[in-house]
């Protein structure tokens, strides 16, 4: 549903879309392969769907699945070049232990996030990325409620497939 | 004793280095723009001077130069005898070994150096191409003028060849940026736009490179300046310098053009820089344009387009009024009008079966009787009439013309009541008239009735039947065909009787009658109306006798003898046998090509004018005419091989042998020394000062003293030469003063010359008008 909600705000026309893939090289750092998928959808504007899944990352008993769509708004006037602001948005469902007390459940997330690309070459681009938000959690022994989580922290290489 | 010796030591040395400096001359002069002569603004330009003993050693320092060495390292380490800059006036003086050289060393960069062998001389003007600068971008972001003067092109015929360069500060670009540069070609005087040149894109790197990241973006497709991006360059965040080179050709290079050169850096959002350059004006210098077409024009032969006399048809018409007894188909005896008609008629056929190449072709008689009397019987009167009189006729021509003549069906009628009360009208019987028509409006198509009515009228007797012998008459048609040539004395007495429509073989004969010039124009045009609504076509032999008249007078034309020229062809007088006409019909006469080419000069067409001019042959009558349409495409020098250097000479040659102000004009195209010379040379003989009054171009005469002049001036820094410069123009604007407008945008003549002369020109008009 907020695929969808993505795709009405961005309000794309139907075109030959500018592709982009990539993936977040501190995220493989945490062994959680990760793909991301750009659309062009704009001379400012690029649509990104994160797609990660984590489970016992260095051995630890922790799985977290998740997939955040994003839109970006590129300042310079070019995708993946230079400065970007962006809006977050993301389901996740998780399942880890602290302190003794296991937490199992899914989240919804929404929040802000802003970066900046360097240009490595003509369809290669490095990609970094920080973002924060709120996430409104619930778990299966009933426990829910809200929380500041952190969005995004990326270090990507982006790959334009034209 | 030592301090003697470190005296004498001292001495030595000083005194070597005395007689070193004794061995060095000191060298002097300017740096000049190249192509203005003048010399260049060093707030600009940045110029440094190296003196070296030996041109070897000159040499070594070029190629260390060239290869990145810093100059002021290498002139510690190479034996370089001095280094100086110009002073601000771009003046130089540095010392130098007699037969050693100089390298000049333009701009900061390494890559404008020169060097000069200085053969024992003394005086030494190193010119130097500058190129257009533009300023840093200040905070206003409102750009500061340009520094440097943009160069001049040189026009050849109607082909400038221009340059210039883009010099951008270091902080005006970057690497996410593109630049624009659209040169345009204006009229200097009226800033009209004439044509956008060919413009070039210069991109940054990452403006290049992130294009492709556009939604849906193709470069071919979505980028229009795709085509003019420089490959191999980009935009860089330092200064930089984009060359630019483009040749233009002028319609008319009499004019003064300007380039300007619109640049524009823009980002991926918007134009941060904009700005108009003076690329290169043209103040050109192109004595060409005065060149006298002598020559011409060309006539045709008139006894190759001779018209053959054609069958003309003629048709005659006319009545004769014929009486017959009453109620009988024979003529009425006692009428001597009838006799007179009748030998009238008689002596008409006579003439038209008699003449030469005359031919009756045709014959139809038309017999109307009056009204009054029972209209059938009236009908069968008339018939019965007509044929009396068509015999009687008939009988008038011989025997073997009877069947050879076609006789049409003849037309009998009876004349109707209306027409017998507009007879009555005429004769100011409107009361009974007005009756007459009473009675035909009551009795429609009942003439008999009609006849009855009117008969029963009170004033039949004494005023309708006086008018009714009117209505009985016999008309006659005939058709005659003339097949004879007319005598020119025939024609000539047919053109002085007012006649204004002729044969064309009449035409051709008044071409050679008529002497009067404006008699003629007419007759030329009428000719060719004529000859096209006969034949759809226009007719060669007028249309070029009227483009003569043309040529002669000044009148330009290129429409006339256009359709008289294939260009399919690659040769004029091309004869063809035509199997019709069992002649050889000419294609593209000489003549006719010559003329025209004479027309596109006039009308500065000078490409079109080339064209005809290969077609044309290379003999004595149309050498002139070619060498004029190469020359004014500046085919008169050089050449890029032998064939073309020897064509170039022998149109310099046959312009300069045409008319004595052909001579010095084309010697001052030249723009050499050898040249200037000449035409110095010329200029004052007796010959070409004579033949400038008897032109009635005196003012011209003064105008181009003036160019020699300041040719003069430059060449020999002669100050008597630069004062006369403005004096003779002067007396040349005094004497005519469109030479005023020539001056304005005359590169051979100084701008302050022309100023200096038209103010005096202002003065002594003030003084005029005052008087």
């Amino acid at each position: 549903m907020l695929a969808t909600l993505c795709f009405l705000f961005c309000g794309t026309t139907a075109k030959a879309q500018r592709l982009a893939v990539g993936t977040n090289a501190l995220e493989w750092y945490v062994t959680a392969p990760n793909a991301q998928v750009v659309v062009v959808t704009g001379e400012r504007t690029t649509l990104h769907f994160d797609g990660l899944y984590c489970n016992k990352p260095f051995g630890k008993d922790i799985r977290l699945a998740s997939f955040s769509p994003e839109v970006r708004y590129w300042f310079i006037g070019r995708p993946f070049t230079k400065f970007f602001v962006g809006g977050v948005a993301g389901f996740n469902e998780y399942k880890y232990n602290r302190k003794d007390t296991e937490h199992n459940g899914y989240a919804y997330t929404a929040g802000l996030s802003a970066g900046y690309d360097f240009l490595l070459g003509k369809k290669l681009s490095l990609d970094l990325s920080i973002g924060a938000g709120v996430a409104r959690y619930r778990e299966k022994d009933g426990d829910n409620g809200f929380a500041p989580v952190p969005m995004k922290l990326g270090v990507s290489l982006i790959y334009v497939i034209e | 004793m030592k301090r003697y010796i470190t005296l004498l030591l001292l001495v030595f040395v000083s005194g070597m280095s005395l007689f070193a400096q004794g061995d060095r001359i000191l060298v002097g002069g300017t740096i000049v723009n190249k192509a203005t002569g003048k010399p260049v603004d060093m707030n600009s330009t940045y110029v440094e001077i190296l003196s070296f003993d030996t041109p070897a050693q000159a040499q070594d320092c070029m190629d260390r130069l060239k290869n990145g060495e810093d100059s002021q390292t290498l002139a510690a380490q190479i034996t370089c005898f001095a280094s100086t800059v110009p002073y601000s006036n771009a003046y130089y003086e540095i010392k130098v070994a007699p037969f050693g050289a100089l390298v000049f060393k333009v701009g900061l960069g390494n890559d404008n150096i020169q060097m000069h062998l200085v053969n024992n001389r003394s005086a030494y003007d190193h010119p130097i191409e500058v190129n257009t600068v533009l300023d840093g971008a200040k905070v206003t972001a409102k750009f500061s003028r340009v520094s440097a003067i943009p160069p001049q092109g040189i026009i050849d015929g109607d082909l400038w060849t221009v340059s210039s360069g883009i010099q951008t500060p270091c902080d005006s670009s970057k690497s996410w940026c593109r630049m624009i540069v659209q040169p345009i070609l204006i009229e200097s005087l009226t800033r009209d736009t004439v044509s956008f040149l060919r413009p070039f894109v210069v991109d940054g790197k990452q403006y290049a490179l992130t294009q492709l990241r556009r939604q849906d973006y193709k470069m071919e497709a979505n980028d229009p300046l795709t085509d003019y991006i420089r490959q191999g360059v980009n935009l860089e965040r330092q200064a930089q310098t984009f060359a630019w080179k483009d040749s233009i050709r002028l319609k008319d290079p009499n004019k003064e053009y300007t380039v300007l050169g619109v640049v524009q850096f823009e980002n991926y959002k918007y134009i941060y820089r904009h700005k108009t350059l003076v690329f290169s004006t043209a103040r050109n210098r192109r004595p060409t344009k005065f060149i006298e077409p002598v020559g011409g024009p060309y006539a045709l032969d008139p006894d190759d387009y001779k018209e053959a006399p054609r069958k003309v048809q003629h048709d005659v018409s006319a009545e004769m009024s014929l009486t017959f007894k009453i109620g009988k188909a024979e003529f009425d005896d006692a009428n001597p009008q009838n006799k007179a008609s009748l030998d009238a008629l008689k002596e008409d056929l006579y003439r038209v079966t008699h003449e030469e190449g005359s031919h009756l072709n045709e014959f139809v008689i038309e017999c109307t009787s009056s009204p009054d009397g029972n209209y059938s019987r009236n009908l069968e009167l008339s018939r019965r009439r007509m044929a009396s009189a068509q015999k009687t006729i008939k009988n008038f021509l011989p025997e073997y013309l009877r069947d050879r003549v076609y006789w049409r069906t003849p037309k009998v009628n009876v004349a109707s009541w209306n027409e017998v009360a507009d007879l009555l009208e005429s004769e100011g019987e409107n009361e009974v008239a007005a009756k007459v028509r009473k009675v035909v409006s009551e009795n429609p198509g009942r003439q008999d009735r009609q006849s009855y009515l009117v008969k029963k009228l009170d004033e039949y007797r004494d005023v309708v039947v006086p008018v009714l012998p009117q209505l009985r008459k016999v008309r006659y048609e005939y058709v005659q065909e003339v097949f004879r040539e007319y005598s020119p004395s025939e024609i000539m007495r047919k053109y002085n009787s007012g006649v204004r429509k002729f044969e064309p073989y009449e035409y051709w004969t008044l071409f050679q009658e008529v002497k009067d010039t404006a008699a003629l124009e007419r007759l030329y045009r009428d000719a060719n109306e004529e000859y096209k609504a006969l034949y759809g076509k226009p007719w060669i032999l007028p249309s070029n006798a009227l483009a003569c008249l043309y040529l002669e007078r000044g009148q330009v034309d290129t429409t006339l003898l256009a359709p008289f020229i294939d260009y399919n062809l690659t040769h004029s007088d091309l004869s063809i046998y035509n199997q019709n006409t069992r002649k050889y019909d000419i294609y593209n006469p000489s003549p006719v090509v010559a003329n025209q080419l004479m027309m596109f000069l006039a009308n500065k067409s000078y490409p079109e004018a080339s064209v005809l001019a290969q077609m044309l042959p290379d003999n004595d009558d149309y050498q002139l005419a070619r060498a004029l349409a190469l020359c004014y495409r500046g085919y008169y020098q050089g050449g890029n091989s032998f064939q073309d250097k020897a064509r170039n000479r022998r149109v310099f040659e046959i312009i300069e042998a045409s008319s004595p102000l052909n001579e010095v004009v084309i010697n001052l195209a030249l723009k050499t020394a050898a040249g200037n010379a000449a035409a110095s040379a010329a200029i004052d003989e007796e010959e070409t000062i004579s033949y400038f009054e008897k032109k009635g171009k005196m003012g011209l005469w003064n105008y181009l003293k003036a160019v020699v002049a300041t040719r003069e001036a430059q060449e020999t820094l002669s100050g008597e030469a630069a004062f006369s410069v403005a004096v003779f123009l002067l007396k040349s604007f005094q004497i005519d003063p469109v030479y005023m407008d020539y001056a304005a945008v005359d590169g051979d003549l100084e701008k302050a010359d022309y100023e200096e002369a038209k103010k005096m020109y202002d003065e002594w008009k003030g003084g005029n008008e005052n008087e």
